[in-house]
C-alpha cells in the first residue's frame, strides 16, 4: 500500500486528527477528575461529619462499585443480568460462614469471596451466557431466587432465616475508606477499559455479536471473563458489607431492591459508559433520600415520575445522552448549548467534538 | 480456458500452483430447501472470484459455508491448505479470511477509529496485552486503509452516524487489518452511488494489486462485476452454473437465458 499512501504520511494525519484530545491533560482529564474526587472524600473525615453523613457517602461508593461492576457486563457488554444480587449474597454469606463458623480474619475471607463469586459465575455463566437479551435475564433471575432459598433450606450450614450474628466491632471509618478506595479504583479500571482492546470488544459484542465474531472476536472467552471479573468484584463488596452490618440472613443479603437499585443507577447515568454508575448512583440516592425525608413513604410516586422523565426524555441515562447527543433531541440540544461558544456550528464540527469526547 | 458446469476451476492468476481457499461439495439445506448443492468452490491467490446468480441461488448461503457463518452439512473446506471444517467463524477470520455483509455489520456505539481498530484480532492475544489499548502497528495499519480509503475526516464519528456508503468503506477497511488472504464481499455496492462505486472497485484493485489479496466478490452489479473479476461463477438453484473469464460468462448462453438476458 506504499505506493498509495506513505505510512509516515498516515500516521501524520492520524495523529494530527486526534491532535487536540492527544494532549497529556485532555487525555487523563477523567482520570485527574478522580483522583481529585479521591482524594477531597478522603478529607471528608476530618471536617468534622457526624457520622450518619459519613454512612451515607460509605453507602454510596459502595453502590458506585456495585452499578460500575454491573456496567461491565450488562452496559459494555449489552447482557443485562437481572440476578447479579446472587453475587452479592454469596459474597456475603462466605464472608459471614468464615467469620462465625471458621474463625478466620476478615481480611482473609474477601478474597475467598470474590474468588468463590468468580467460580459461580464461571459455572451458570457458561450455559447461561448463550442465551440473548430477555431470556439471559430471566435466567439470572432464576439463579438469584434458587440461591436466596437454597441459603434459606440450607439452615445447618447457613442458619437459615436466624442468619449469621457476626463480630459486632466494626470500625466505620475503615468502612469508608474501604469503599472511597475500591470506588476510585472501579472508576479507573473502567476508564482504562474503555480505551483497550478488551473493552472496545465489549461494546461490539453488545452491538452486533455475531459481526463481532466474524471480525475475529472471542466473544465466548470475553463474555465469560468480564461475566466473572464483574461477580468477583461484587462478591468482594458482599463480603465487606456483611461484615460491616453485622447480621446477615437470606432476606439481608438477597433482597429484591438490589436488582432494581443496581439497574436503575446504572441505567440513569448511562449503560456502558465510564462515569454513567457514578453520575446514576448519586444521583439516585441524592433523589430518593430527599424525596423520603420530605415526603415519607409516599415519595415513590414522585421518584417514579422522575425515572419516567428521565429514561423518556434520556433515554441513553444522563452521561450517554451528553456523549452521544445526536440521537437524541435533548442531547442535540445540549450539544448545540455546550458549542455555540465554540464556534463549532457545523454539524460536522459537533459531531466530531462530541464523539472525540465519548472517547476520551 | 472455457466454462465449465462442474470441473475444478482453473487457476488464472499469475503462476500460482495452488488454491487458498478449496470446497468440495458443499451442500447445505435449509428444512427442506436446498439452497447450495454439490458445489466445488476454489479460489488462487490474489485472485479476483465473482459471484452472481438470481436471488434465492445460495450465494450467500455458499458466502456464509465458506466463512463458517453457516455451518455447511456436506463437503470439505481449505483454506490455506488447512481443514477448516470445524472452525468457529472468529478462529477462520483469525486465520486471515476478512469479510463484508450484505447488511453492514459495524458497531455504532464505537466510532470509526475504533471499528477499524477492532478488525485486528491476533489468535492467542492475551488478557494482558487486549487490556491495553491497540499498539502501534495496529494504529498504524488502520491509518494506512483509512487513508487508502479517503476518510480520515470520519475517524472520530460514531460508525452509526456515517452515510451508508461511507459504512462500507469502513467495513472493507475492518475486514483488511488482519492483512487477510482472502476477503469476502457481500453485495458491497449495494445502496452506494456511482462515484463511491468506482471508488471501492479501485480500492480493491489497490488491495490486490499492492497486497495480492484475494477476493469473492458476490454482486448483482454486474458492471461492476464484469469490470474487476478475473474469474466469475454462475450459481443457478443452488447449484454451478457456469465458471469461466468475464468474456465466456458473458457469452454463455446458459448464463444468459438463466440470469443476465438478452
Amino acid at each position: 500500500m506504499s505506493t498509495v499512501v506513505q505510512p509516515a504520511e498516515a500516521e501524520r494525519r492520524i495523529l494530527a486528527a486526534t491532535a487536540r484530545p492527544r494532549r497529556k491533560v485532555v487525555k487523563y482529564r477523567s482520570l485527574i477528575v478522580l483522583l481529585l474526587a479521591g482524594v477531597g472524600m478522603g478529607l471528608v473525615p476530618y471536617s468534622g461529619l457526624n457520622d450518619s453523613v459519613l454512612l451515607t457517602l460509605s453507602t454510596m461508593f459502595m453502590w458506585i462499585i456495585l452499578s460500575s461492576s454491573w456496567n461491565f457486563i450488562s452496559g459494555f457488554t449489552g447482557y443485562v443480568d437481572f440476578g447479579h444480587g446472587v453475587f452479592f449474597g454469596l459474597g456475603g454469606y462466605v464472608t459471614g460462614l468464615l467469620v462465625v463458623k471458621a474463625e478466620m480474619p476478615f481480611a482473609t475471607t474477601v478474597p475467598l469471596a470474590a474468588v468463590f463469586a468468580a467460580v459461580f459465575a464461571l459455572l451458570i455463566g457458561f450455559p447461561l451466557l448463550r442465551l440473548r437479551g430477555v431470556y439471559f435475564s430471566i435466567a439470572m433471575l432464576g439463579s438469584f431466587l434458587a440461591m436466596r432459598e437454597l441459603v434459606l433450606m440450607a439452615t445447618p450450614l447457613t442458619e437459615g432465616a436466624q442468619g449469621l450474628v457476626l463480630p459486632p466491632e466494626v470500625n466505620r471509618l475503615f468502612f469508608y475508606y474501604l469503599f472511597l478506595g475500591g470506588a476510585v479504583l472501579i472508576v479507573a479500571f473502567a476508564w482504562w477499559l474503555r480505551r483497550s482492546q478488551f473493552g472496545m470488544s465489549l461494546l461490539a459484542i453488545k452491538d452486533d455479536e455475531r459481526g463481532a465474531e466474524a471480525r475475529g472476536i472471542n466473544t465466548t472467552l470475553l463474555k465469560l471473563t468480564v461475566f466473572c471479573l464483574s461477580a468477583a468484584i461484587t462478591g468482594a463488596v458482599g463480603a465487606c458489607w456483611a461484615y460491616e452490618i453485622t447480621f446477615i440472613d437470606p432476606e439481608i443479603m438477597f433482597r429484591d431492591s438490589f436488582l432494581i437499585n443496581v439497574a436503575l443507577m446504572t441505567v440513569l447515568g448511562g449503560l456502558g459508559t465510564v462515569w454513567g454508575p457514578v453520575v446514576g448512583t448519586v444521583l439516585f440516592l441524592m433523589v430518593r433520600d430527599t424525596l423520603w425525608a420530605e415526603q415519607g413513604n409516599s415519595f415513590l410516586v414522585v421518584f417514579g415520575a422522575f425515572l419516567i422523565a428521565i429514561v423518556l426524555f434520556m433515554p441513553e441515562g444522563i452521561v450517554g445522552t451528553v456523549q452521544r447527543g445526536e440521537r437524541t433531541v435533548l442531547g442535540r440540544l445540549i450539544n448545540r448549548v455546550r458549542h455555540r461558544g465554540a464556534g463549532a456550528a457545523d454539524a460536522d464540527s459537533l459531531e466530531t467534538a462530541t464523539a472525540v469526547r465519548s472517547v476520551q | 480456458m472455457t466454462t465449465s458446469a462442474t470441473s475444478t476451476p482453473p487457476l488464472t492468476k499469475g503462476q500460482q500452483d495452488h488454491y487458498i481457499l478449496e470446497a468440495r461439495g458443499i451442500t447445505k439445506s435449509f428444512g427442506g430447501v436446498r439452497a447450495v448443492r454439490e458445489v466445488d468452490f476454489c479460489v488462487a491467490p490474489g485472485e479476483i472470484v465473482g459471484l452472481v446468480g438470481p436471488n434465492g441461488s445460495g450465494k450467500s448461503t455458499l458466502l456464509g459455508c465458506l466463512s463458517r457463518d453457516i455451518p455447511a452439512d456436506r463437503g470439505t473446506i481449505e483454506f490455506n491448505g488447512e481443514d477448516i471444517g470445524g472452525l468457529r467463524t472468529m478462529q477462520v477470520a483469525r486465520r486471515g479470511m476478512g469479510r463484508t455483509f450484505q447488511n453492514v455489520r459495524l458497531f455504532p456505539e464505537l466510532t470509526v477509529w475504533e471499528n477499524a481498530l477492532l478488525g485486528r484480532q491476533w489468535k492467542g492475544v492475551g488478557l494482558g496485552k487486549l487490556l491495553r489499548p491497540p499498539d502501534a502497528a495496529t494504529r498504524q495499519r488502520a491509518g494506512d486503509l483509512i487513508d487508502l480509503m479517503e476518510i480520515p475526516h470520519l475517524t472520530h464519528l460514531y460508525a452509526g452516524n456515517i452515510s451508508g456508503g461511507q459504512m462500507r468503506l469502513v467495513e472493507l477497511v475492518m475486514a483488511m487489518m488482519s492483512s487477510p488472504t482472502l476477503v469476502l464481499l457481500d453485495e458491497a455496492t449495494s445502496g452506494v452511488n456511482p462515484t463511491l462505486i468506482e471508488s471501492l472497485k479501485h480500492y480493491v484493485k489497490v488491495l490486490n494489486d499492492e497486497e495480492n489479496v484475494a477476493f469473492i466478490v458476490v454482486e448483482h452489479n454486474i458492471g461492476f462485476i464484469f469490470s474487476i473479476a478475473d474469474r466469475i461463477v454462475v450459481l443457478d438453484d443452488g447449484q454451478q452454473l457456469a465458471n469461466g473469464t468475464p468474456h465466456e460468462i458473458s457469452e454463455n448462453k446458459e448464463v444468459i437465458d438463466a440470469y443476465l438476458g438478452a
